[in-house]
């Protein structure tokens, strides 16, 4: 970077280096401040005492986790979930993004067909009925298989393919390649900036997500982490508070720990952020330069 | 055979304990099951099978699949124990040979009401469920719920009966459809009004006497303001908190005792004394408790932010403020955190302020609002009936095999298999009572085992105020706040209808949305006070005249 040297150039370089930092900063406060709660003591955390460190720190919270058997039974779940979902996922996304990059008949059939069912879904009460009717509820595979096939991730992949340069593809041909070598011997290898996005899209989105837990998995020793985090953090609304019995009020008001909830929610960041830095170096730039003499 | 029979000795006599010590004035209705029975014989022939049917044990076994909400943090079961299998279900099944178990459970009512929506949509009920009052009528419409007439009259137990009956016809009517019982409700205990909380301390450090009127209470919340009463030397203490949704039953901050002492209550229908049904929150009552809260809000009393506000906990619990607007459970919620981060903290609940005639006015309690519905084509319907009758025998241990089903342990009742509350009206009180004079007498041996459990708390904070947070949570609610549930001058509005009318389905949200917007505008100063005259007007234009007929029309004379 060649650096100018006038003093609005420099000041216009301050400035704008002194918002980043401040935006990057509010960015990262929320996440920040999660973590300092889940050091604080609880009555200390509930009266709003923490701001930047933690008060009265301790690590019960994180000594409560250990002895949470549910907790670790729903993080096995989450693993299993990422693992098998992440897998399937990938290699169908790659069977599928392959054959689509190359021109054939019904090409496009297949296209709006997808994208069809990309953008308009069935809702939530038909997908409930085939997936119970299918007997997978309580299964992981009520988790994986309704979205086994990313089709945003497809259409991502097919286009990274129709990519590559078509002379790879006609000097594999040449030399005897058949379309399933071509595909592992060429279109993969090239392609790792693209599969390591979209795998990173779907470990994501298996992570985080909990609603079809909550509804697929009839018992909370099912639930994947973040169903078994979210029942947790989750706040009444005074609506719904005229609905409950006496008992059932008071039984939440004793439940509820934000100190507890911070570290859960801690833990549970944990394995993305040990994902993130192996993955990103990928994002970087593609790897096809030069495989080309034009 | 000699066991046997000091069993069914002690039996009776705890079961008579009990129902003496729980009920205060309702022994008639509850006490030795034999008496009830006898009263039912009168007006059934089969008066004794009807006693024994509530209670018999099925010849092959019955499955009984429910779908439920409880929360397994904090339910102190044993290891090995789940909410799905354990002594209470099993206890159920050895008393009836009824299996029950959980098709679906979740964690907590957000979770509960998305579940049970889609189990309603796609017509996959479990056999036995608990809904909401509008769940209820759109299920008994669809015909998807059996009718429980027969199954009441039949095969509840007349201590059962009895809670009901102690709400008059309130609770039950509201379960009948077409003149058919279609639902268990629950029942929603009375005293759960919101009480003023004060921080005893404070009026103490500032030579404050209890207030009794509002304007004494105005004046305590406005030197809480600026006299300092936590000694920091710094203004950042608070009068009132508020809420955003102003008021009503559970409504922490509620400004319930301020609109009870100027005679207005809020989203409440009335009957006036020429019998006319009037909507409470239109009156002119409710203009001038706005124009005092807007004064309030003006003067700084009353918390600048309460309506943005998300949480008021912060607030308490850092011992900001002095002045809460609370039932009387709330020791077991902030006030720990509280107490905890200021030990000196003395929270006080009074029934305060008076109205002009020395009166502590509040409005009647919605007494139901959970349902408890069985599944059409269920082949068992009575078994729904017997589950209950079983699991009341053993909550309020007035069966002998009962008593020791996790004793010590404080297991969350919400393990039995239906998460119903069905009690006396009175129940807080009337424990109360019981409490107190064991406490005289220190004598807790004829207490049934969850009030021995607040006996000892009790005891114990009083040898150590506040060492036991718990502790004290148990004693300030029990000991100190539930007397105030029922002090001498209270007067309670009675609200004529709890039901949804058929204009209300269409038109009631936008009528609430604008209620509550007009009122949080004129409490902060948005509009003048005068700007309620068309609030009015409006409301009744826009379906609320209406809503009155039908209303009318419903409770009929």
């Amino acid at each position: 970077m060649v650096r100018s040297q006038s003093v609005g150039a420099r000041l216009a370089d301050t400035s704008i280096f002194v918002v980043l930092t401040v935006a990057a900063l509010l960015c990262l406060y929320p996440l920040w401040y999660t973590i300092m709660l889940s050091f604080s003591d609880k009555a200390a955390a509930n009266a709003g005492f923490v701001r930047f460190w933690p008060v009265g720190f301790n690590l019960s919270s994180y000594r409560i986790i250990l002895e949470d058997a549910q907790f670790f039974r729903a993080f096995g779940v989450s693993v299993k979930r990422v693992l098998l979902g992440g897998a399937i996922n990938l290699i169908l996304t790659v069977l599928m993004a392959y054959p689509l990059s190359k021109a054939f008949p019904g090409r496009h059939t297949y296209m709006w067909y997808m994208v069809f069912c990309m953008l308009f879904s069935g809702g939530l009460i038909p997908s409930y009925v085939v997936v119970t009717s299918l007997g997978l509820q309580n299964s992981i595979w009520a988790l994986v298989i309704p979205g086994a096939v990313p089709i945003f991730n497809v259409i991502l992949i097919m286009n990274f393919f129709r990519n590559l340069p078509k002379e790879l593809h006609e000097a594999a041909y040449v030399d005897g390649a058949g379309p399933w070598y071509t595909l592992l011997r060429i279109n993969l290898p090239l392609s790792l900036p693209g599969l390591a996005t979209v795998t990173l899209f779907s470990i994501v989105g298996h992570w985080n997500s909990f609603f079809d837990g909550l509804i697929y998995m009839s018992k909370p020793d099912n639930y994947p982490l973040q169903t078994y985090i979210q029942q947790l953090v989750i706040v009444i609304d005074p609506q719904q508070m005229q609905n409950l019995s006496t008992d059932q009020l008071i039984q939440m008001m004793k439940v509820s720990n934000k100190t507890l909830n911070s570290a859960k929610l801690v833990v549970a960041m944990i394995p993305i952020l040990l994902v993130y830095p192996f993955l990103q170096k990928y994002f970087v730039h593609g790897i096809v330069l030069g495989s080309v003499k034009e | 055979m000699k066991a046997t029979k000091l069993a069914f000795t002690l039996a009776t006599a705890v079961a008579f304990m009990t129902a003496c010590s729980n009920n205060g004035g309702q022994q008639e209705t509850s006490s030795p099951s034999s008496s009830a029975a006898s009263t039912d014989g009168g007006s059934s022939p089969s008066g004794n099978t009807v006693q024994s049917g509530a209670f018999s044990r099925y010849d092959q076994p019955v499955s009984l699949a429910i779908g439920k909400m409880v929360s397994t943090q904090g339910s102190n079961l044993p290891s090995g124990d789940t909410a799905d299998d354990n002594e209470y279900y099993r206890y159920v099944e050895k008393k009836l040979n009824v299996k029950v178990t959980n098709e679906w459970r979740v964690e907590n009512p957000e979770a509960y009401a998305q579940k049970l929506s889609v189990s309603i949509a796609s017509r996959q009920l479990p056999d036995a469920i608990i809904v909401d009052e509008k769940q209820l009528h759109q299920l008994a419409d669809a015909g998807l719920i059996e009718d429980l007439t027969d199954v009441y009259k039949d095969y509840a137990s007349p201590q059962i009966k009895g809670y009901y009956e102690s709400y008059g016809d309130r609770v039950l009517s509201r379960a009948t459809i077409d003149g058919k019982l279609m639902a268990f409700p629950n029942t929603q205990i009375g005293g759960q009004q919101i009480l003023t909380w004060i921080r005893q301390d404070w009026l103490d450090k500032l030579n404050l006497q209890e207030p009794k009127t509002l304007d004494e209470l105005a004046a305590v919340a406005k030197a809480f303001v600026d006299n300092d009463p936590d000694g920091n030397n710094q203004k950042d203490t608070y009068g009132f908190l508020g809420s955003a949704a102003l008021s009503g039953w559970g409504t922490f901050w509620g400004f319930d005792p301020i609109f009870g002492a100027l005679h207005a209550y809020r989203g409440q229908w009335l009957r006036d004394a020429s019998g006319n049904i009037s909507y409470s929150s239109i009156l002119p009552e409710m203009k001038t408790a706005l124009g005092k809260l807007h004064d309030y809000y003006q003067d700084g009393i009353l918390d600048k932010q309460f309506a943005i506000r998300s949480d008021q906990n912060d607030q308490v619990a850092s011992g900001k403020a002095g002045i809460v607007f609370a039932p009387w459970w709330i020791p077991y919620g902030v006030f720990s955190d509280s107490i905890k981060n200021d030990p000196k903290a003395e929270w006080k609940p009074l029934s305060v302020p008076f109205d002009e005639k020395g009166k502590f006015n509040i409005y009647d309690q919605n007494p139901t609002a959970q349902f408890l519905v069985v599944k059409k084509g269920y082949a068992h319907p009575e078994a729904i009936a017997k589950v209950l009758n079983v699991e009341y025998q053993g909550i309020r241990q007035l069966d002998p095999d009962s008593k020791d089903i996790y004793k010590g342990l404080n297991v969350n009742w919400a393990n039995w298999p239906f998460t119903l509350q069905i009690d006396y009206e009175n129940v807080v009180y009337d424990t109360y009572v019981t409490l107190k004079k064991a406490v005289d007498a220190k004598d807790p041996s004829s207490l049934p085992g969850e009030m021995k459990g607040w006996y000892d708390a009790i005891m114990k904070n009083n040898e150590n105020p506040k060492k036991d947070i718990a502790a004290w949570a148990d004693s300030t609610a029990r000991f100190l706040a539930a007397p105030q549930t029922k002090p001498d001058n209270l007067n309670i509005e009675r609200n004529v209808f709890f039901g949804q009318t058929k204009s209300m389905d269409l038109k009631w949200a936008t009528l609430q949305k604008l209620e509550n917007e007009t009122f949080l505008k004129i409490i902060v100063g948005d509009e003048p006070v005068d700007k309620f005259d068309d609030f009015v007007k409006d409301w009744k234009r826009l379906g609320g005249d209406q809503i009155t007929q039908e209303v009318a029309a419903a409770v009929k004379p």
